[in-house]
């Protein structure tokens, strides 16, 4: 389900969005002249940044365009794919109407229209639209596949198969038709078939994570799983973060007899899960209220416990702008886009986390790691030193106060704060190594050797507890 | 229709006896069944209001008849009643239908009903009852005499969360039956919200994903007439799962009572008993956690059942329409498999949202069918999508090889034929004529009686089993019944379904068979008993130590 979904969604972000089709003659004709071109420079304004993946300033630039030319079909187009991004679904339903009202034979709004109502498990609406489209262009590839997998989600296998094979008429190449048809094979019991089709699937493209994780369930229950184990390695190879994989292939390793290897990937099947779904639960809760800043801002923080930093980002930028008052998002919003080297942003993000509580120790502290990122260390240890003065014992701005101090080869300084680094965090070991450097360079022999012993029992002694654990 | 026909129905068996084409007539009206089910709905969207109710068949009185119990909803915020809905409880008037005697019983529970238990937690010979409300539950004692006493308070099980389904069951086989109540998120009326999902901007009923899991209790019976919550001490405190259906068996056959429990888009839990009434989670590793694609499902009713009478017991949970319902397969090495489509039960149940279920044999014939009530969360489902509210409830027979074939009404007439808006489902045998009949529990509504009026001619055994160092109504008294090579195997079993109460005697269907030649029993207590050379279509009443 999640594959199908972000596959639809995937159709929206691409070739069908920032298309920047010239307005028809009848468009034209309505848009007041000089807001035309204002309107033009808004638009363009909101393709750029939706193309560098800044959907709410897209947004804002949409409406302004939408303001001045309000029967621009490309413009409520593309604001409803920014709003679809944004998981924001009545607002992209209700641009992606007015496109149609605007143009009832925009096909590709009619077909991300449909995806909405997917999203929404609106299958009912979502197949009448997904008809229309094919009414209107039969040649609509996507549509033969998307409206193929709602059936096919139903149990309406048979109108799956006329789907597919229309699809298959027009695109004989198209490896996704064979994976649908596999997935249906195999719901039907027609494991040998399902075999085939999934084969011929990836022999069309190898590089679909769900198309392995298909046949390794089938190979699962034509008793293959050696196969299966093999199917499901190579779609964790290609999608280490899709969870189905992992899944099948403690499946596989339990009939194979290799249970303690089969408990392990549970467990990584565990956690993936347990991520994804709460992910999926923020997602749901975001498809009811958009508008919900909590929920955008635990999106964005499941998303950064993936990794998924852009992501991330994007879902704190809405949060802040739902409750521009929250320290934390501004905050947070600051450290993914530090993650992602975007330190300008990072640090507006952080200015306005200050200028939301001066007195917030954590901002000055990322502000100066973000300064210290693009080397520009005057301005890192000015703002280390105001993180340092609301919170002394900071182990980690006394590190790298340390630091900049030993660059500058102030070793006394640098010795004192690091002293303070490792009494608050004995086991940080390479402020203890920086320590016992500024000691040698100070000439304090007999202090440096016991940081050096220390650092070494310690080191020691971390080996053999990873040892242990191993 | 032909005799012929009939048959296409319902495919043959290939070992016991030929199947029969199901007939059960819906005899609610006519057995003065008058309870109608509330759900308070007063257009506020409250989440309760779409859970529905259970029912259930025991018989209160000892006279031998199953009675009747349903459960009902209470007035939400901004709605209101002349009189106060309240639970019902009918005698079995031996022919003459269903008397209401809820006045006298002293049953008619006013809170927000949701699910019940049945058992003899005091052991005195007669059945107890206990409600799982949204609101305080409610623990009745039996007094013998045709009344029971509210000893909530003093026995200490009046929890105040929203309960769903509960069960009574001997965890640690001290003898007197313990209590799990299951509950299932932290929705009240302070938290409650409305959701978009659905579509079409309509304001519809937020999903369980909307609110926080709570954890579940288990009261350990301290055998002088109170409970003491031990949950958190015995491995079962966890606020993860969204419990709906409850069911006790042991799946491992280790002759402890295990626990499986079906969540509501949350993992479903197995606990293993350790055999002194330690449980540990083992559901991922059993492979009963997730369906065959990994996925969570919306779980809501369940069953413990041996449908391919290998001895070892099966799982069956039902699930949300556009997902299947699902079977697990215990394969009697620890693990269980996700046979659904294999067993012919996964296309069929797509289109619809199901809740009460039950392995049980319909037609006597030897194997045990399913049954599955349905109905949607909606009333204004067929707006926005291709489905209804009020939803058919559907019966599985099982063909003899695994596999399952769904059997369409006889007639428009036929109690498989009845739409309504279907939650719990009770099983037992009300008129004593050697078949089991349906109870279904319905939101808003009537419930629907259903006589099983099959015609298979085949014979079968009951068996009620009372214990003596066992719990007195043999609750988790597992039995096997040998006619030739042929086992089959059941469990004396409180709550399960849907927050329901089926017959606690044990119904085998022998087919053509017309002699038991042997039944094993194993009580809780873990004594072993056999009998041998049993006369059939009977009710056998067993006593832990011998006597019949």
């Amino acid at each position: 389900m999640r594959a199908f979904i972000l596959c639809v969604l995937t159709l929206l972000g691409c070739a069908e969005m920032e298309t920047a089709a010239p307005p028809t003659e009848t468009e034209s004709e309505r848009i007041v002249p000089g807001s035309v071109i204002e309107a033009e420079l808004h638009f363009d304004r909101g393709v750029a940044l939706a193309t560098q993946g800044r959907d709410t300033e897209a947004i804002d630039a949409y409406k302004q365009a939408r303001q001045l030319a309000p029967n621009y079909v490309k413009v409520h187009y593309n604001l409803a794919n920014a709003y679809a991004r944004q998981l924001n679904y009545p607002d992209a339903i209700e641009s992606y109407v007015r496109v149609l009202n605007l143009d009832s034979m925009h096909v590709s709004a009619r077909h991300n229209l449909a995806a909405m109502y997917v999203r929404q498990l609106n299958y009912a609406q979502a197949i009448i639209e997904h008809e229309t489209v094919l009414r209107f262009d039969p040649s609509h590839i996507t549509t033969y596949y998307d409206l193929g997998y709602i059936h096919f989600l139903r149990g309406e296998y048979e109108r799956v198969r006329e789907l597919v094979a229309e699809g298959q008429r027009r695109d004989p190449n198209n490896a996704s038709f064979y994976r649908l048809l596999g997935r249906m094979y195999a719901k039907e019991l027609e494991f040998t078939e399902a075999r085939t089709a999934l084969e011929q699937s990836i022999a069309l493209d190898s590089t679909d994570a769900a198309t392995y994780v298909d046949l390794a369930q089938v190979e699962v229950k034509l008793r293959d799983y050696s196969a299966a184990e093999r199917a499901s390695r190579q779609s964790i190879e290609l999608a280490p973060l899709e969870k189905e994989a992992y899944f099948v292939l403690a499946n596989a390793l339990r009939r194979l007899g290799k249970g303690e290897e089969s408990r392990a990937i549970l467990d990584q099947f565990s956690a993936l899960d347990a991520q994804l779904d709460k992910i999926e639960d923020q997602l749901r809760m975001l498809g009811n209220d958009p508008d919900d800043h909590e929920a955008r801002a635990m999106l964005g923080l499941l998303y950064a416990r993936q990794g998924r930093y852009g992501e991330a980002a994007e879902a704190y930028t809405l949060a802040t702008r739902l409750a521009p008052d929250s320290l934390s998002y501004q905050n947070n919003l600051g450290n993914m886009q530090l993650r992602l080297g975007q330190y300008e942003k990072a640090i507006s993000a952080y200015e306005r986390a200050l200028a939301i509580d001066p007195e917030y120790a954590e901002a000055y502290y990322n502000m100066g790691q973000a300064h210290l990122r693009q080397q520009r260390f005057t301005e890192a240890r000015t703002h280390f030193i105001e993180a340092l003065k609301r919170k002394p014992e900071d182990v980690y701005a006394n590190y790298y106060m340390g630091l900049l101090h030993a660059r500058d080869g102030d070793f006394e300084q640098a010795a004192q704060v690091l002293e303070v680094a490792v009494k608050g965090d004995p086991d940080f070991l390479d402020a203890r190594q920086k320590l016992a450097v500024s000691y040698l360079k100070l000439g304090r022999i007999e202090e440096s050797k016991r940081e050096l012993n220390t650092l070494k029992e310690r080191q020691e002694a971390a080996g053999d507890h990873a040892q242990h654990d191993h | 229709m032909s005799i012929v026909s009939l048959f296409l129905v319902c495919l043959m068996l290939p070992f016991a006896s030929q199947a029969a084409a199901p007939k059960f007539a819906d005899v609610t009206e006519s057995s003065g069944l008058s309870f109608r089910h509330v759900n308070g709905a007063a257009g506020e969207k409250f989440v309760i209001e779409t859970v529905g109710a259970g029912a259930g068949f025991f018989d209160f009185d000892g006279d031998g008849m199953l009675d009747i119990y349903l459960i009902n909803g209470a007035a939400t915020p901004g709605m209101s009643y002349d009189t106060p809905p309240r639970n019902a409880l009918y005698r079995n008037a031996r022919g003459a239908g269903f008397v209401d005697v809820t006045e006298l019983s002293g049953v008619g529970d006013e809170g927000y009903g949701m699910g019940m238990a049945v058992g003899d937690y005091d052991n005195d010979g007669d059945l107890d009852l206990y409600l799982g409300n949204f609101g305080a539950n409610v623990l009745y004692r039996n007094e013998g005499n045709g009344a029971f006493s509210d000893v909530t308070e003093s026995s200490g099980v009046g929890d105040e969360r929203w309960a769903t389904s509960c069960a009574f069951s001997d965890v640690d086989r001290d003898g007197f039956v313990d209590l799990y109540v299951a509950n299932y998120h932290d929705f009240s009326y302070n938290n409650h919200r409305v959701c978009a999902e659905g579509g079409s901007g309509l304001q519809l009923y937020c999903g369980p994903e909307a609110f926080d899991g709570v954890p579940d209790i288990l009261y350990k019976n301290g055998g002088d007439g109170t409970f003491v919550d031990v949950t958190l001490q015995v491995g079962l405190h966890s606020d993860a799962g969204k419990e709906l259906g409850v069911v006790f068996g042991d799946v491992d056959l280790d002759g402890d009572t295990d626990l499986y429990l079906a969540n509501d888009k949350t993992l479903n839990f197995l606990y293993l008993n350790d055999g002194r009434g330690q449980f540990e989670e083992m559901g991922l590793l059993a492979g009963t956690a997730y369906n065959e694609d990994g996925d969570v499902e919306a779980g809501m009713g369940v069953d413990m059942g041996d449908y391919d009478n290998d001895r070892y017991p099966d799982l069956f949970v039902t699930n949300f329409q556009w997902e299947t319902n699902t079977l697990y397969k215990n394969l009697g090495d620890g693990t269980f498999v996700d046979e659904t489509f294999l067993a012919g039960l996964g296309k069929g149940s797509i289109p619809y949202l199901s809740w009460g279920t039950r392995f049980f044999d319909y037609d006597s014939d030897g194997d045990r069918d399913v049954f599955i009530a349905n109905g949607h969360l909606e009333s204004d489902v067929e707006s926005y999508e291709n489905a209804t509210f009020a939803q058919r409830n559907q019966l599985f027979e099982n063909v003899g090889d695994g596999r399952f074939e769904e059997c369409e009404p006889l007639s428009a007439n036929d109690g498989l034929a009845v739409r309504k808006v279907s939650r719990g489902a009770a099983f037992g045998d009300y008129d004593e004529d050697g078949d089991i009949d349906i109870l279904v529990a319905n939101v808003d509504d009537s419930p629907t009686l259903m006589r099983n009026d099959t015609e298979a001619g085949h014979h079968w055994l009951r068996v009620r089993l009372l214990g003596k160092r066992s719990n007195g109504a043999g609750i988790d008294t597992r039995v096997e019944v040998h006619t030739g090579s042929l086992v089959q195997t059941d469990q004396v079993r409180s709550g399960s379904s849907y927050l329901s109460q089926s017959d606690l005697r044990l119904h085998f269907g022998l087919g053509a068979s017309e002699r038991v030649d042997k039944l094993v029993v194993y009580w809780p207590s873990g004594h072993v008993e056999e009998v041998v050379d049993v006369a059939v279509n009977r009710t056998l009443v067993l006593v832990e130590g011998g006597e019949e």
